[in-house]
């Protein structure tokens, strides 16, 4: 699988899985995994969507397989938001949907707001609020612990929340590990400037079909909380999974998937035949 | 996607997806395509499998994006079961399940003969008869034509038989374009040692869960030729489609794989 150079600090490792007929031009969806996660994240979304779309997952900057980011590293959804133009530039893919979980989810936010020209349609599943609520407490609470416990610490003792209380524990046991292997110095620069990032100036600048799909008893946004900003995005559409966890995203895949596909297909003009 | 050096220093490419939840342990499945193909074929069948197994799709020695054979080539069924048992103890794989379609479906049913320690279950798309009655004269006009016109030319000339009437012209087009790429030197052995090999012998030495696909409209074997070798298998199963192709996998993508899917499910158990 490939990577491509970004700028001098950042190699970033991506995967394309492409199972559409052969002869058909498809629409390209562009999938961003959450806080500590990589592309391997979305193992239940890839075989379903790539039977009718090409399906494109970076590993975000500073996570999985792509170079690591230093501490002091200078977070910013502008930087984000570029380092997933350049991937797209470089696949000659000028316009795609988009699908992100968790504060991937905030990205994605972020980025259908800077470049409204480039996205066909934006999906978000289980993903904070515009505005997290206690923000400077929590980053500053988060940071101690990181930096005492670790990340497979902290990962462990939020799965219940993460995954819910009803998803195997054996899948909980991979799960920490999978994000246990994040780097240190990138998760602490994350979490202060995009894990809690106030994308409330974003909120009314997107413009694009969107679908917000969020659980009934997520511990990191109400119910409300979620209709709150999706509301404000003209025409969007928000669908409730009943499940306590607040990554549906994985927990409630067999949902999300495919209504996320039907909303892809609404808003995709049929796939041209190549000449 | 990876390469596999086999012993005698020729390169074997394949596929290997797998979207299975990563804290399990799936099933592996090994997909065997046609001639004048490779691993791409599999297109709408990966998709489908890979939520629940392991699937596994080689391009064959002198297919693909594997090396491609010299005219002088010595082939052997023997010699293509090698190269997957190769490739299945490189992957650390003791038992998988195998799929075959047209000729992919003639090697995959003398894999699961000589190796039966390793198929947990047998998938037969459209495949011949195994003895094809035809074969002296099959080889010679297949080369004739080769020698003279070309790989495309050949494949092109049977496509709507391949294909059915009723696949889009696109797909069609497609198709030809894909299998004309093929290389011609493959042919010269493949055609009279492997495309037409007498594999009878073989199929009564079957004896895994066994599924066979056939389409009722299909040139390549009636309903009743597919019938006769299959039958010879103990408690296998027949499943006729309806359609003019003789490339079911292809033209009835979903419809075939959904079926194998559910075959292999129920056999899952007793693996």
């Amino acid at each position: 699988m490939p990577t491509l150079q970004i700028d001098s600090g950042l190699e970033m490792f991506y995967q394309v899985d492409n199972f559409t007929d052969p002869w058909t031009k498809p629409k390209t969806v562009l999938l961003l995994h959450g806080n500590s996660e990589s592309g391997d994240a979305w193992f239940a979304w890839v075989p379903e969507l790539a039977r009718d779309f090409r399906v494109v997952r970076p590993d975000m900057r500073g996570f999985g397989r792509s170079t690591p980011m230093a501490r002091d590293f200078k977070w910013s959804l502008d930087v984000l938001s570029d380092d997933f133009i350049r991937l797209m530039d470089e696949l000659k893919i000028e316009r795609f949907h988009v699908v992100g979980a968790k504060i991937g989810g905030t990205i994605a936010r972020g980025f259908a707001a800077r470049y409204p020209d480039r996205i066909l349609s934006l999906s978000v599943v289980g993903s904070p609020a515009a505005l997290r609520p206690q923000a400077e407490t929590k980053v500053a609470a988060m940071t101690e612990l990181f930096e005492k416990h670790g990340i497979e610490h902290w990962a462990r003792t939020t799965m219940d929340k993460r995954l819910g209380t009803r998803f195997p524990q054996e899948a909980k046991d991979w799960w920490t590990k999978f994000m246990a292997r994040t780097s240190l110095s990138s998760q602490l620069g994350f979490i202060p400037a995009i894990g809690y990032a106030d994308i409330r100036a974003d909120i009314p600048k997107i413009r694009c079909p969107t679908f917000v799909i969020t659980t009934e008893e997520s511990d990191v946004a109400s119910v409300e909380q979620t209709r709150e900003w999706q509301s404000a995005i003209p025409g969007s559409e928000l669908m409730v999974v009943k499940n306590d966890s607040y990554h549906p995203a994985i927990s409630a895949a067999r949902e999300c998937v495919p209504a996320v596909r039907a909303f892809l297909h609404k808003h995709s003009e049929r796939a041209q035949p190549l000449s | 996607m990876p390469h596999l050096k086999l012993p005698d220093g020729c390169q074997q490419f394949y596929q290997d997806h797998n979207f299975t939840d990563p804290w399990t342990r799936p099933e592996a499945v090994l997909l065997m395509h046609g001639n004048f193909e490779s691993s791409d074929a599999w297109y709408r069948w990966a998709p489908l499998l890979a939520r629940e197994m392991r699937v596994l799709c080689p391009d064959m020695r002198g297919f693909g994006a594997s090396t491609p054979m010299p005219r002088d080539f010595k082939w052997s069924l023997d010699l293509i079961v090698d190269d997957f048992s190769n490739l299945l103890d490189h992957l650390g794989i003791a038992k998988c399940h195998v799929v075959g379609a047209k000729i992919g479906g003639t090697i995959a049913r003398v894999f699961a003969a000589r190796r039966p320690e390793r198929v947990s279950t047998l998938t037969v798309v459209s495949s011949p008869p195994g003895t094809r009655a035809d074969a002296a004269a099959g080889v010679a006009a297949r080369l004739g034509t080769i020698e003279k016109e070309g790989v495309e030319h050949w494949v092109r000339k049977n496509m709507v038989q391949r294909l059915g009437k009723s696949f889009p012209a696109e797909g069609t087009e497609w198709w030809g374009r894909y299998m004309g790429r093929s290389a011609a030197s493959t042919q010269f052995g493949f055609a009279p040692l492997i495309s037409f090999a007498d594999i009878t012998p073989d199929i009564r030495r079957i004896r895994c869960p066994t599924l066979v696909m056939t389409a009722d409209g299909s040139a390549l074997a009636s309903v009743e030729a597919t019938r006769e070798w299959q039958s010879l298998i103990p408690g296998s199963e027949l499943h006729v489609l309806k359609g003019d192709s003789y490339h079911p996998a292809i033209t009835h993508a979903e419809e075939c794989a959904n079926a194998a899917l559910e075959f292999m499910r129920k056999h899952a158990a007793t693996t």
